[in-house]
């Protein structure tokens, strides 16, 4: 990784998130490199849809600070965090399903901190995502999964953010349309794009990322790398607990011991 | 013959009502709340045309919407914006609260008794075309209603801003994580709210002259009644539903024998219970396009 790839882009600082009395996210600190590709994976329930939301503002903190290029965006509300630079692909899709592709990509166009360049950025998305431009004028809502997840990628990026916000991109879809979203994925990263992904598919998510991230009951569990995808022990033991056996063979798949990672032991944290 | 009258009459107060209702609708629909302050919108622009009774009439209609407008602003940003983050419940109460604001400043600063408008009572001449009788003020109303109703289709259909109000009508919180503003949508919602609801008592003005504390309260209500008949989820059912109120109205006054009169409202709230029993969602709520896996 350069130098250039190692400045922290994305700092999340012992971020705590509750839902009324339960803790969703418990003291959680993670960071991401400019450039860098980060998956956040684990079971239901993990918390790792809260990270995103918090991330965007779109759920209170309790305690905590998430950091963008080294700015607090604690006192920051959701639509300035757009225009900041990060951009969410929420769980679901969540396109304007009433409103036209044309129109859903114009909302994305919001958050653009440049005046310039907009045509562009749209002609960039059309090449990437040629269905986009085939059904310009549908209502949203009559697209396929696969289509409305593109749509969803596409009105993401043509804000130019620095920061991509995926959550569970292939939720629902299709092995074939998830070959193209993770192709499509692949582009932005080749842009320089960084990304956290959110995923329930680990394994490719695992193999995708530069890192990841394994959360269990709002904390970070473990830490991966790519060459991990393939090392089913490594997996277990990262979702499950060091005493994967016994932890399996309870029953109890979140009730291991969890090796929790502190901020002092990441690779790119300053 | 007769009937055809009667239907060109409930067509111009179909279109006032719609007025009405779009206002609501609109901010209805990007802020999650009925403003039932609504009404004290025309209250405040009928005590304007009294106060500046004498001045040019084009004037008068100017700064009656400079102060209708002005008060939608500052009723947004003193009183509703602080309680963004409340419940819908919460911020009910306070647009009631603020209706009452509104109403007893009226009746401290003019008394509960009536103030003349006097603003294009011309328009209540009529003109006859074989046995119609034909009001110009029904004929303004028509036009103006429906250049009006068209004119916020446009904005909502072609502008940045129009296009922001739907998405944030339609999910808030997405609207908002893609940069939308929500002081911003809210405040073009106002204003919107304000320009039809001057343009409302404009036309309504000829017709009932007399304004009161309590005046723009009883056009809203009826409004609002046409907002939830229509199906409060888009601004067109909203604003369908207001037309429909002011039709159905009209219309239940013409055909009423006319010592039965006094027994309007009751019709008229009983159709209202019929229709809802019948389209519980509203009356011109289409199926919305549902997203697919």
């Amino acid at each position: 990784m350069s130098v250039q790839a190692t400045r922290p882009i994305l700092e999340i600082d012992c971020l705590s998130v509750r839902y009324g009395s339960v803790p969703a996210v418990r003291e959680l600190s993670l960071t991401v490199a400019a450039g860098e590709v980060v998956a956040i994976v684990g079971p239901n329930g993990a918390g790792k849809t809260t990270v995103l939301s918090a991330v965007m503002r779109m759920v209170a903190w309790s305690a905590g600070d998430v950091r963008l290029d080294g700015e607090s965006l604690r006192k920051r509300s959701s639509d300035e965090v757009a225009r900041r630079g990060i951009a969410l692909v929420p769980e679901g899709r969540q396109i304007f399903a009433d409103l036209t592709v044309h129109e859903n990509l114009r909302l994305g166009m919001v958050a653009r901190r440049s005046r310039t360049g907009a045509a562009e950025a749209l002609d960039a998305v059309f090449e990437q995502f040629p269905i986009v431009k085939t059904f310009l004028d549908r209502p949203a809502g009559l697209l396929s999964g696969g289509q409305q997840q593109q749509l969803a990628i596409a009105r993401a990026i043509v804000a130019e953010p620095d920061v991509l916000l995926l959550d569970e991109p292939s939720l629902g879809l299709a092995p074939t349309v998830i070959d193209t979203v993770f192709a499509a994925l692949a582009a932005i990263r080749e842009s320089g794009r960084t990304i956290v992904l959110v995923e329930q598919r680990a394994q490719r998510a695992i193999a995708f990322a530069d890192r990841t991230y394994v959360l269990a009951d709002g904390v970070v569990r473990d830490r991966l790398v790519a060459a991990d995808a393939t090392d089913a022990e490594r997996l277990r033991a990262a979702y499950f607990g060091a005493d994967t056996r016994a932890v399996a063979g309870a029953g109890t798949p979140t009730g291991g011991t969890p090796k929790v990672g502190t901020p002092a032991d990441d690779p790119v944290r300053r | 013959m007769k009937y055809v009258q009667y239907l060109i009459d409930a067509i111009a107060l179909g279109s006032l009502y719609a007025l009405v209702a779009l206002g609501i609708g609109l901010v209805f629909g990007v802020m999650r709340i009925v403003n039932l302050a609504h009404g004290e919108l025309l209250m405040a622009g009928g005590y304007t045309l009294y106060e500046t009774n004498g001045w040019p009439a084009v004037l008068r209609v100017l700064t009656a919407l400079a102060v209708v407008i002005a008060v939608a602003l500052l009723m947004e940003r003193l009183a509703l914006r602080p309680l963004r983050r409340a419940s819908p419940t919460t911020t009910l109460v306070m647009t009631f609260a603020v209706s009452f604001l509104l109403r007893s400043i009226a009746q401290k600063r003019w008394s509960a008794q009536g103030k003349t408008m006097n603003l294009f009572t011309d328009l209540n001449q009529a003109f006859t075309i074989g046995e119609l009788r034909i009001k110009y003020l029904t004929i303004a109303a028509v036009v103006v209603g429906g250049v009006l109703l068209g004119a916020v289709t446009l904005f909502l259909d072609r502008t940045d801003l129009g296009l922001q109000m739907r998405a944030t009508a339609s999910d808030e919180r997405i609207a908002q994580a893609l940069g939308v503003r929500a002081n911003h949508v809210v405040v073009g919602a106002f204003v919107i709210a304000g320009v039809l609801a001057t343009a409302a008592l404009v036309l309504f003005a000829p017709q009932r002259p007399v304004v009161t504390p309590d005046f723009g309260l009883q056009i809203a209500i009826l409004a609002l009644v046409g907002v939830v008949v229509g199906g409060m989820d888009k601004p067109s059912s909203a604003t369908l539903g207001g037309f429909f109120i002011g039709f159905a109205n009209s219309m239940l006054f013409s055909l009423l024998p006319k010592g039965q009169r006094v027994f309007l409202d009751s019709a008229l709230y009983g159709l209202v219970i019929v229709v809802l029993l019948v389209r519980p969602s509203g009356l011109f709520q289409r199926e919305t396009v549902t997203s697919r896996l």
